[in-house]
């Protein structure tokens, strides 16, 4: 899969979540979750959880910490392919 | 600085909180239920079963009430328990979690959640205060102690429980503690109709409460959803009840 592709897959997850349709009409890899996209924080764990169901791999408690935008989310699945 | 076992400042805590509530609780039952004339048509009921939970539980429990008004605690705490049952069994009277956010400003807040029997808790988005909280609520749940806590995390603007709000703090701390019961709790005026600052007193509340044990064959955070999702949909079972009627 490439960068595009998991992009995109990552875009999927975040929409139901996603409070600001503004944003998300202009997400790139910076976009914050929380401040950008005004994702509610608990909604990251969902989000965390949906990107391991999506990519069948295990996001542990400390990478979970530190994904803070999509291009963090998107970079770290990456790595696992 | 010298760092004090937390075991004996909530102790000491629940002592002075205990002295407070002796001196303050007769005015404030006064007040709702005589000088406002609030009802609760099931109270005796609710009251009979908290008493016998207080005489059969020993270990810890969490109370996960739905959330519409600043002071759900309050009426919860006071429809649950008599003044004369919690001088007796003050355990019963739930510690709560209240967000430092809310009363950092005001040291006057400080001290009367001191003595109300309050744990204030950094809720910004973080690993530290996460942690903090953790272990905040580790050590009272250790302790045995009863609990409420918010499982929406917020007060609900729609009126209705909401369970995109959903806190999965909960299932962590359900995790940690295997077994551990939670009284799912479903109560609002009948003519609330969305959250607000505090409930219309001098009406009648509809009150139902379930005990329940939550399970899960996960962990982690997967484990910590599934936990806390099972409560948050007691919740909306509990409140499909309420609208039927």
């Amino acid at each position: 899969m490439d960068r595009n592709e998991v992009f995109q897959k990552v875009v999927e997850i975040v929409t139901p979540f996603c409070k600001s349709p503004e944003a998300l009409k202009n997400i790139k890899d910076d976009t914050r979750f929380l401040e950008d996209l005004q994702i509610n924080s608990a909604r990251l764990v969902d989000i965390i959880l949906d990107v391991e169901d999506k990519f069948n791999l295990e996001v542990d408690d400390a990478t979970a910490d530190k994904m803070r935008t999509v291009g963090d989310a998107v970079n770290f699945v990456m790595s696992k392919s | 600085m010298k760092e004090f076992n937390p075991r004996i400042l909530y102790l000491l805590q629940s002592c002075l909180s205990y002295l407070s509530f002796s001196i303050v609780a007769p005015f404030i039952y006064i007040y709702v239920f005589v000088y406002k004339r609030s009802t609760v048509s099931n109270i005796r009921e609710i009251r009979a079963q908290y008493k016998k939970l207080i005489k059969t539980h020993k270990g810890p429990l969490l109370v996960c009430p739905n959330h519409l008004t600043y002071v759900d605690s309050l009426i919860l705490a006071i429809v649950l328990g008599s003044y004369g049952h919690y001088l007796r069994y003050y355990r019963s009277l739930c510690w709560n979690l209240p967000s430092l956010k809310n009363i950092r400003q005001n040291w006057w807040y400080r001290v009367l959640c001191y003595l109300a029997k309050c744990q204030t808790l950094d809720r910004q988005s973080s690993s530290e205060n996460m942690k903090n909280t953790l272990e905040k609520v580790t050590e009272l749940l250790r302790a045995n102690s009863w609990l409420t806590i918010f499982i929406e995390g917020t007060r609900s603007r729609s009126g209705r429980v909401n369970p995109e709000n959903c806190m999965y703090g909960v299932g962590q701390f359900l995790l940690q503690f295997p077994n551990l019961k939670v009284l799912a709790v479903y109560s609002r005026a009948y003519s609330q109709k969305t959250s607000s600052k505090f409930p219309p007193l001098g009406e009648e509340f509809y009150f139902q409460m379930e005990l329940m044990t939550p399970q899960t064959p996960y962990y982690g955070m997967r484990g910590a959803r599934e936990l806390s999702m099972q409560i948050m949909n007691k919740l909306v079972e509990m409140e499909n009840e309420f609208f039927k009627n």
